[in-house]
């Protein structure tokens, strides 16, 4: 090699690397970190955003356990403005840190915005700006704001944005009777005019001073709980009403969110001695028109099995088994039927039939999607099947009662 | 080469005297300028014996002493010649010099000069040198021996299965080491001697149809090319034949096992020995070369397979591992999970340094560990690494100076840096290591992948005594493929390396592939006890 460049081309590749001025570096000691954010509404119409920022210095990591974790891992900052960005430039006069938003897991908003504003206005800041993951969690705050959520310490996890993540997931996963929607879904489901969003709530129990106060973590019971809890049903953007338990367990079914949900049952005059646990169930949704009217047809397909017979029962005659199953089918699909009404009573389609209808008849689609929620929804005609198979009766057949009783 | 007229031992020579080219015919006056010549270096015994009826004639045997072999010496020149004293016949000089040639003969080459730069040459090789008064001639006799190493097992090169011999300091033990493993007529040996001061002993070997003649032909000149004064190690001789020196890589290999050495030769390639040193050198020599080992083509193909995918993998981690963790922390938060986030941020909450400077500094202190602790005496070397092990893992942790991660992270680059089988390919991953650390810590993932687009390039642009250093990767070479990244079974890998080798390139027959007979009938057809369909 030449040797003037040889010795050229180092320096210009230096000089490159100085001269760039490190363009978009963040060391971590410069960032703060926010887990969760929350979004209220002030007195004076304008919006509260607090945010849940991590405090390294109290995370007990490995070795520094022993110095770590003297004060509460997490610190919440909040300020107001007229819009997000306002707010974010204002915050900035509190926090010594650039606050990061790429680990951003929960977005809280207050069931004030979402009644009064709807989600329409707000969301764009959050879709818009690179560092917001689309995968953000939505939850609505039932009851309370927004902001309180953010602040409550709460154990085992110890930020309370992780905590509602995560317990949207396994209640979503064992129950039905929330669901985990993000953010790309809330939008998708409001651009859609044949699907309205439904978005899980979370509720505050306890005392909301002392479970901010990190007392409140060295008590067996915490002095607050957060605990998700509920539907919420939207229509138009806006909050319309709040669905719970089996009604949700319902919607979930279809929305084919849930696999794992319990089922009690009566037997013989006794009541809800017998429970079914599914292992797998599928459903299948097809929408059309029959005489200009849409009709829904609801197909589930659930397996599982008996997880509990406090009765004497023999679990080994197949007889008894079909009896069983005809019962949890009658059941499961009064709480399909039940979902179904409550829906239609708010007129909001949030099991997205019109989407169904509109694959299939987008021309037909395009005349009524204006009226579908007010209108068409409220009358859809819904034939709902479901199809039980009790698969297993876990470790044994007959209960222990069996025996005593013979 | 050789003894060129204007080297600087002969300079100060002809400052003293005019320069006699040739023997004179007096004894005392040509031990009187050998003895000026060398020095009176006390090495060099002079010992006198009388011969002739009346005992009246004299001659001198001179030699190096360690260089020679004393016991041959003793024990078959000068006692032949001492016992036999007086029936030289001392009247016919030419017909008694003859005489002793002949006599001398019978224990090892022997030969005539009367040209003082031979004689000296060889009496510096080793051999002894019989001058006879009156005759302008003396008898060159090979005694070359002395103390050697005995052959013992590598030390870079080790393996789990495989010969246990290694390479010594002597060049005609080296050469036979390898003969013994190829013992083919058509495996050629060119011997050179090479350094204007040290006259070193450098030996060419080849197999004569396998290896290219071009290639050899340029080894040669490249060789001859060299106008040193000393050749003390392969290094000098690898320094002043590779194509490139601007590159952080070797393009030269050399292997301290006979096996090696064989079995590169077998793939076309040339060794080069040089006398004092138990490395040899391979020339040509490609990138892949160096992550071979020699147990991938004693083990099954599978798990040497596996191992070799392993190695590249871990040279290229000693490479961009650091700088990764670089690249992530201060650029890329967003791809790190979560949780790892946190603790990561916490452990650095209360380090004073920006992550690359803490890198840095790890690094660095690892070096100088790593350089320390090579050449001290084996117990202190210890001491050196206890310390380390204490001030780097222990207390730079807790004093808060650097990161727990960044611990973790050295200890994983120096580690895999002792994965890659070949020292000389390991140590420039370490200088690599560093350009990578400050590109990522400018451009982040971008400065890797433009660190790594100008490294590929330049991994390109490297030849080795003409061939490509990528082949058979770049250029693709399908059919030597299967012995670079992974090792495919042996009977599939059928060719020499094609580009190396030329035409000779078929190394197996057809069919090698093992296997139970395909059909149990015993029909004495071609295909009897064997597979067939096999291409």
């Amino acid at each position: 090699m030449n040797l003037k460049l040889f010795f050229f081309l180092p320096i210009v590749l230096l000089t490159i690397a100085v001269v760039s001025g490190c363009y978009s570096q963040r060391e971590l000691t410069d960032i703060a970190i926010v887990t969760a954010t929350g979004l209220d509404k002030s007195e004076d119409g304008k919006y509260v955003q607090s945010f849940q920022i991590v405090d390294p210095g109290n995370i007990s990591s490995g070795e520094q356990a022993k110095g770590g974790g003297q004060g509460p891992p997490i610190t919440v900052y909040s300020a107001k403005g007229n819009n997000v960005s306002e707010i974010n430039q204002k915050i900035s006069k509190k926090v010594s840190r650039r606050l990061y938003f790429s680990h951003t897991q929960l977005l809280i908003i207050s069931e004030k915005i979402a009644r009064e504003d709807g989600l329409d206005h707000i969301l764009d800041a959050f879709e818009r700006d690179n560092q917001y993951r689309s995968t953000m969690i939505v939850v609505i705050a039932k009851g309370s704001k927004a902001e309180d959520f953010i602040k409550t310490l709460t154990p085992i996890d110890k930020n309370s944005g992780r905590k509602i993540v995560k317990s949207l997931e396994i209640t979503e996963n064992t129950s039905g009777e929330n669901i985990k929607v993000n953010l790309k879904d809330v939008i998708d489901d409001l651009m859609s005019r044949g699907k309205e969003p439904l978005i899980s709530g979370v509720e505050l129990i306890g005392s909301k001073e002392k479970g901010q106060k990190m007392d409140t973590l060295q008590k067996t019971e915490p002095e607050s709980l957060i605990e998700v809890d509920g539907m919420a049903l939207f229509k138009n953007g806006k909050l319309v009403n709040w669905i719970s338990g089996k009604t949700c367990r319902g919607v979930s079914i279809i929305l084919k969110k849930t696999k794992i949900f319990n089922v009690n049952l009566d037997w013989k005059g006794k009541k809800n001695v017998i429970a079914y646990q599914s292992i797998r169930s599928n459903t299948d949704v097809s929408a059309k028109f029959q005489n200009n009217r849409p009709v829904v047809a609801i197909q589930i397909e659930i397996e599982g099995r008996i997880s509990e017979a406090n009765v004497p029962i023999d679990l080994s005659n197949p007889k008894v088994l079909v009896k069983l199953e005809k019962k949890i089918e009658k059941k499961i699909q009064k709480e399909i039927y039940a979902a179904i009404n409550k829906a239609k009573k708010d007129k909001t389609d949030v099991f997205g039939f019109g989407e169904l209808l509109y694959r299939s008849y987008p021309n037909k689609w395009k005349k009524i999607e204006r009226k579908w929620n007010d209108v068409y929804f409220p009358e859809v005609q819904t034939k709902v099947g479901v199809n039980v198979f009790i698969r297993q009766t876990g470790s044994k057949n007959k209960s222990h009662m069996t025996e005593l009783d013979s | 080469m050789a003894f060129s007229p204007n080297n600087h031992n002969q300079q100060q020579i002809q400052n003293d005297q005019r320069k006699p080219h040739h023997l004179n015919k007096s004894l005392a006056v040509n031990m009187d300028y050998l003895k000026k010549r060398i020095g009176n270096s006390t090495d060099v015994i002079f010992r006198s014996i009388k011969i002739g009826h009346k005992l009246a004639l004299q001659l001198t045997i001179v030699y190096v002493e360690g260089i020679a072999d004393d016991k041959k010496i003793d024990q078959y020149l000068i006692s032949t010649i001492y016992n036999k004293r007086k029936f030289y016949d001392q009247s016919i000089l030419q017909d008694t010099f003859n005489k002793i040639k002949d006599e001398v003969s019978s224990m090892g080459s022997v030969k005539q000069s009367e040209n003082w730069e031979d004689i000296l040459a060889s009496l510096m090789s080793g051999n002894t040198i019989i001058f006879v008064d009156g005759i302008d001639q003396a008898i060159i006799a090979n005694t070359a021996g002395g103390e050697k190493r005995s052959i013992e097992e590598p030390i870079t090169q080790v393996s789990i299965r495989g010969a246990r011999d290694g390479f010594i300091e002597s060049i005609r033990t080296n050469t036979a080491m390898v003969r013994k493993r190829i013992q083919n007529p058509d495996l050629w040996l060119e011997t050179f001697k090479i350094g204007r001061t040290t006259k070193t002993d450098v030996a060419i070997m080849y197999i004569k149809g396998i290896a290219k003649d071009e290639i050899v032909e340029e080894v040669r000149r490249r060789l001859k090319r060299i106008n040193i004064d000393s050749i003390l190690e392969t290094g000098y001789i690898e320094q002043l034949i590779e194509d490139q020196t601007w590159t952080p890589f070797p393009t030269v290999y050399h292997a301290e096992r006979p096996d090696v050495v064989a079995g590169n030769l077998l793939e076309g390639r040339v060794a080069i020995f040089v006398d004092g040193t138990p490395f040899v050198l391979l020339v040509p020599a490609v990138f892949i070369q160096f992550f071979q080992a020699v147990d991938d083509y004693y083990a099954r193909f599978d798990i040497s397979s596996a191992l070799r995918f392993l190695r590249v993998l871990v040279f290229l981690l000693s490479i961009i591992v650091p700088a990764f963790y670089i690249a992530i922390t201060t650029f890329h938060q967003e791809m790190i999970p979560t949780q790892l986030l946190i603790v990561l941020a916490a452990q650095r909450e209360a380090v004073p340094f920006p992550v690359f400077v803490e890198a840095f500094l790890m690094e660095v202190a690892f070096e100088i560990l790593r350089e320390a602790g090579i050449r001290l005496p084996r117990p202190v070397g210890q001491t050196v690494s206890i310390v380390g092990a204490l001030v780097i893992g222990q207390a730079a942790v807790q004093a808060g100076i650097v990161s727990p991660a960044v611990i973790i992270i050295v200890s994983i680059t120096a580690i895999a840096s002792f994965a890659t089988p070949s020292y000389s390919i390991a140590i420039s991953a370490r200088l690599i290591r560093f350009i990578f650390m400050i590109t990522a810590s400018s451009f982040g993932f971008y400065g890797i992948f433009l660190g790594m687009v100008i490294l590929t390039a330049h991994l390109c642009s490297l030849r080795s005594f003409g061939i490509p250093y990528l082949e058979p990767l770049a250029p693709f070479v399908p059919k030597n493929a299967g012995d670079t990244l992974v090792r495919l079974p042996l009977w599939s890998l059928k060719e020499r390396p094609r580009l190396i080798v030329g035409e000779n390139n078929i190394r197996e027959g057809e069919h090698l592939r093992p296997g139970p007979p395909k059909t149990r009938s015993i029909r004495n057809d071609k295909t009897e006890g064997g597979r067939k369909d096999e291409s």
